[in-house]
């Protein structure tokens, strides 16, 4: 037990973690006080540690960050549903993915964000503008990294599958499945991911709840300390997520 | 004696590249952040600087345009630009009253070109028939949201006011029947109200109040005023002589209109119907209390503001000649 590595401790990585963002912030506030780093562009963390009482009470950011976890949230089980079956689709039928999967790439890249006045034409000022914008900006990468997951596939495992006379449904969730799964979260990650980066760049925009309409207002008002707090929510938004689907993913991998 | 010419005419080329040298090392650069590329009020530099008049005082300007107050003021602090033209007066209070290095020119706008419009066939015809109606303005503490406010004090209506952002996101709203009131600031939905598709209601200037209010500053990082006020003085004496040209030269609006990529007929409109010229005038600032006052309600500052903070905060320019 003594001798067990470091990196296999159970709460040390998590501790090294803190310990490094704490030596970081330590750093930063060095660095601004030190009139190194220009106070008015980046707040002392400190300032910023105190503002978060200031906007929890005044500027009701708990019930903005549940409003955007709940629209990321909801964006991510699009992503999740419609991105790997459509990855699963592309995958086994071959001219298909030949034909579409440069588009679905070039999509990643596309700034979707700015399309947001067709999205509140079609969907109307309301949350479902914002989870449509972050569904449709999330999927390129599910629909991609699936696709990598399934060819990824061994084939001597589904050879061996074969030989046991497995169905294909059998072979799809026994096999292809569990050993895609690692890569298809890793798109599922990244599709979160852009997700959220329009969800709050659509609050932003058009001023609609969430996070990102305080960011704004905050912004506006110049308090900077209170608008690094606020996109400290957003993190926080992110970490959730990377957490919970972490979780998902070994509990798949386990029931596999 | 073909040696002697030769030495004149090198002593003639010395002389003339040394003026062209001199010209072009007097022209001194100034960086400046401009908000809302294409409106009339923040086009001074933009038509000062093609029609040669900043030029004229030795200045050249290299302009950078944002998407408005916030991006311009904090490009200003961060001292990568050196003036910020139309920064929101209740933003730049709240920066300075934190310490910003960042000072007051002078006004950008006195009164307000923003304009409340509704689709044409929309039942309301003035803003006292918005009871029960979501009616826009673009972001919370902005000086949009505080004529909005004053339109309700002052016509009794009880409408449902929203935040819509800018201009543009306003106006699909609106299009699409989400919103049913919009604002918007000209040259954007002057095409739109001449092909009768939106109709004005109100105009910011229906406020008493607000047509003597100071919104929006041109600003200055506090370290170039301190370091380059020649270059400053210069830049606010351009500005002013560009302002009358805007005001009396036809020049002026095809400047305008090929800069904005407008009719010369819509930028008469903007000049005449929105934009007075006493509007822009830089040496203005009015309204000043209920500018403070809005800011201290709007939470841009944290404690009202004393007379010793404003004054070291606006540092007009004297007129040279």
């Amino acid at each position: 037990m003594a001798n067990r590595p470091l990196a296999e401790a159970k709460c040390l990585p998590a501790a090294l973690g803190l310990g490094g963002l704490a030596a970081v912030l330590a750093l930063t506030e060095m660095l601004i006080r030190l009139g190194w780093v220009n106070r008015f562009i980046v707040p002392l963390p400190s300032e910023v540690f105190v503002s978060f009482e200031r906007i929890i009470l005044e500027e009701n950011v708990l019930s903005r960050f549940l409003a955007t976890a709940g629209e990321a949230l909801a964006a991510a089980f699009l992503v999740s549903l419609t991105g790997v079956a459509l990855g699963a689709f592309l995958h086994r039928h071959r001219l298909l993915r030949r034909a579409c999967e440069s588009w679905v790439a070039g999509l990643a890249a596309a700034p979707l964000v700015l399309l947001y006045p067709l999205f509140l034409v079609i969907f109307g000022r309301n949350a479902l503008t914002i989870v449509m914008i972050g569904f449709v900006s999330g999927l390129p990468p599910a629909i991609l990294k699936t696709v990598e997951g399934f060819a990824g596939t061994p084939k001597v495992l589904l050879d061996v599958g074969r030989s046991f006379s497995l169905s294909p449904s059998q072979l799809f969730w026994k096999i292809a499945f569990p050993s895609a799964l690692p890569v298809i979260f890793v798109g599922v990650r990244l599709g979160l991911m852009f997700s959220l980066i329009n969800i709050v760049g659509v609050e932003f925009l058009i001023n609609f709840g969430g996070l990102g309409q305080l960011v704004n207002e905050l912004a506006e008002r110049y308090d900077l300390a209170a608008m690094y707090a606020a996109i400290c929510f957003v993190i926080l938004v992110s970490v959730f997520f990377f957490i919970a689907s972490e979780k998902l993913e070994r509990w798949l991998l386990r029931s596999a | 004696m073909t040696g002697t010419k030769h030495k004149s005419y090198a002593r003639f080329i010395v002389l003339a590249l040394l003026l062209a040298g001199s010209t072009a090392f007097a022209e001194e650069t100034l960086k400046l952040a401009v908000g809302q590329r294409g409106n009339w009020d923040t086009s001074v530099p933009e038509l000062g600087q093609r029609a040669g008049i900043f030029k004229k005082r030795g200045l050249n300007l290299e302009l950078v345009y944002t998407q408005g107050g916030g991006e311009t003021q904090q490009a200003v602090i961060s001292g990568s630009v050196d003036i910020g033209i139309a920064a929101g007066a209740a933003g730049v209070i709240g920066a300075y009253v934190k310490g910003a290095p960042i000072r007051v020119l002078g006004s950008e706008t006195t009164g307000s070109g923003e304009y409340w419009y509704v689709l044409a066939a929309s039942p309301i015809k003035r803003f006292a028939d918005t009871t029960g109606k979501t009616v826009a303005y673009s972001t919370n503490g902005s000086s949009t949201h505080s004529i909005a406010l004053q339109f309700v004090k002052q016509t009794g209506a009880k409408p449902r006011l929203t935040a819509t952002g800018g201009t543009a996101a306003t106006y699909t709203q609106v299009m699409s029947g989400q919103i049913d009131v919009g604002w918007s600031s000209p040259p954007f939905g002057l095409d739109a109200i001449e092909q009768g598709k939106i109709r004005i209601i109100a105009r910011g200037n229906d406020i008493p109040s607000i047509k003597n209010q100071t919104v929006r500053f041109d600003i200055v990082n506090a370290d170039v005023l301190e370091k380059r006020k020649e270059a400053i003085s210069q830049f606010m004496q351009a500005y002013r002589e560009t302002l009358d040209w805007m005001y009396s030269s036809p020049q002026a609006l095809a400047t305008y209109a090929e800069f904005a990529k407008v009719s010369e007929a819509q930028a008469k409109r903007v000049r005449d119907e929105f934009f007075t010229k006493d509007m822009l005038n830089p040496d203005r600032i009015d309204g000043l209390e209920t500018t403070l006052a809005e800011a201290y309600a709007g939470k841009f500052i944290p404690a009202p503001m004393t007379k010793e903070q404003l004054a070291g905060m606006i540092r007009i320019q004297p007129p040279i000649k």
